[in-house]
């Protein structure tokens, strides 16, 4: 009997969650603890942003924060508790089930060889931006990755249209 | 004199093996930053513990029961010492009893400790001081990376971002960075930046660049 009422209040909260909690948690969950600002970086917000969300996810038991002297980054290292997990879970299962089965993949026919040579293309592309980047030509290598980008792109646009 | 030598190589077997088990819970518990973790003493005390645990359950054991000095023994006990402990209650009998209390019994289930629980404890408390020395050891990188130039900071962050792009399309694109360079002071652009890059890209990919930046300047910032 407890455990259908736990499960309840799980699969009540876990429908609950916002958009940016989820991503909170998940960050938090994935990444392990982090100061406010890395947490902030994590889900792509700033500090005064996500403040209010962790102070709200800590008063439901789903996260904790333990004093962490004093940082540029925050003075309290956040995690992500038992509970907050298993929300998390319960929340991601109801958004997996939401979404449904994925699409049967496109038969492509004549693209698909275009596309497996832009791929490569791509690949290649991308290696030699590496290869700049480690010779430490960080202008050089924006460009191969910018280049092997606008081919992903165009790559993704094309069954499409 | 091979006795000796032999037994010390059961217990050095029970030990290793209890070794590896608190091996395997340290990358299962930082899968994001194993090999930085592992080189804390959170991590160390996680693993000496788990391997003189082994060690000694193995002589415990092999001192009650005659004919386990066998290596297989050594090894399935080094094996098993976890769900050992985890599941057995040792009762500490009080050796002096509560004189106010009235049953004897009381004293003993007072005195009792479960030692799951022990365990536990000390695996969080282990994890905590893994936890604490990581987010120092990413402070301190944050602070060398706000000595680096603003602009080559941000360059690099960039770059990062276009190459990740490449691998996810999915991910968000430098939109993020233009906000960071449109908040506050240098300072905190910075730090906002580091931060990212240690967080989207690891540790490694901070450190190697600061490295970068200090062979070009010819000084270490």
């Amino acid at each position: 009997m407890t455990d259908i009422l736990q499960t309840t209040v799980v699969l009540e909260q876990a429908r609950a969650i916002g958009p940016l909690e989820r991503r909170v948690l998940r960050a938090l969950r994935d990444k392990g603890p982090g100061l406010l600002l890395e947490v902030a970086v994590r889900v792509l917000s700033f500090p005064e942003q996500i403040t209010p969300v962790l102070r709200d996810l800590r008063e439901r038991g789903l996260i904790r924060a333990e004093r962490f002297g004093g940082s540029a980054l925050g003075d309290e290292l956040w995690s992500v508790t038992p509970l907050g997990a298993q929300i998390l879970d319960a929340a991601e299962a109801l958004e997996q089930r939401a979404a449904g089965a994925p699409a049967p993949a496109e038969a492509m026919d004549g693209t698909a060889l275009h596309q497996s040579v832009k791929q490569q293309e791509a690949e290649l592309l991308h290696k030699l931006g590496d290869i700049a980047v480690r010779a430490g030509d960080t202008a050089r290598a924006a460009e191969y990755y910018e280049q092997a980008l606008k081919l992903v792109r165009q790559m993704r646009e094309t069954p499409a249209s | 004199m091979s006795l000796p030598v032999h037994h010390i190589a059961l217990v050095a077997i029970a030990a290793a093996v209890g070794f590896v088990w608190g091996l395997r819970e340290i990358v299962d518990a930082f899968k994001f930053d194993t090999r930085h973790a592992l080189r804390t003493g959170g991590a160390w005390l996680l693993l000496l513990t788990n391997a003189l645990a082994a060690a000694g359950i193995y002589l415990f054991v092999a001192s009650l029961i005659p004919g386990l000095d066998k290596w297989y023994a050594a090894l399935l006990i080094g094996l098993a010492w976890p769900a050992v402990i985890r599941n057995a209650n040792i009762r500490l009998a009080a050796t002096m009893p509560d004189p106010a209390s009235l049953d004897p019994a009381d004293d003993r289930q007072a005195a009792a400790i479960r030692f799951e629980q022990i365990y536990a404890n000390f695996q969080n408390l282990a994890r905590r001081m893994i936890n604490a020395a990581l987010t120092r050891q990413r402070v301190q990188l944050v602070i060398r990376a706000t000595r680096l130039d603003l602009a080559r900071l941000e360059t690099h962050a960039r770059t990062l971002l276009l190459a990740s792009l490449l691998q996810n399309p999915d991910m968000p694109g430098d939109d993020y960075i233009d906000k960071i360079m449109q908040s506050g002071k240098d300072e905190n652009k910075k730090v906002a930046l580091a931060v990212f890059i240690i967080q989207n890209f690891g540790r490694d990919a901070l450190e190697e660049f600061i490295r970068q930046q200090g062979r070009r300047s010819g000084s270490n910032p």
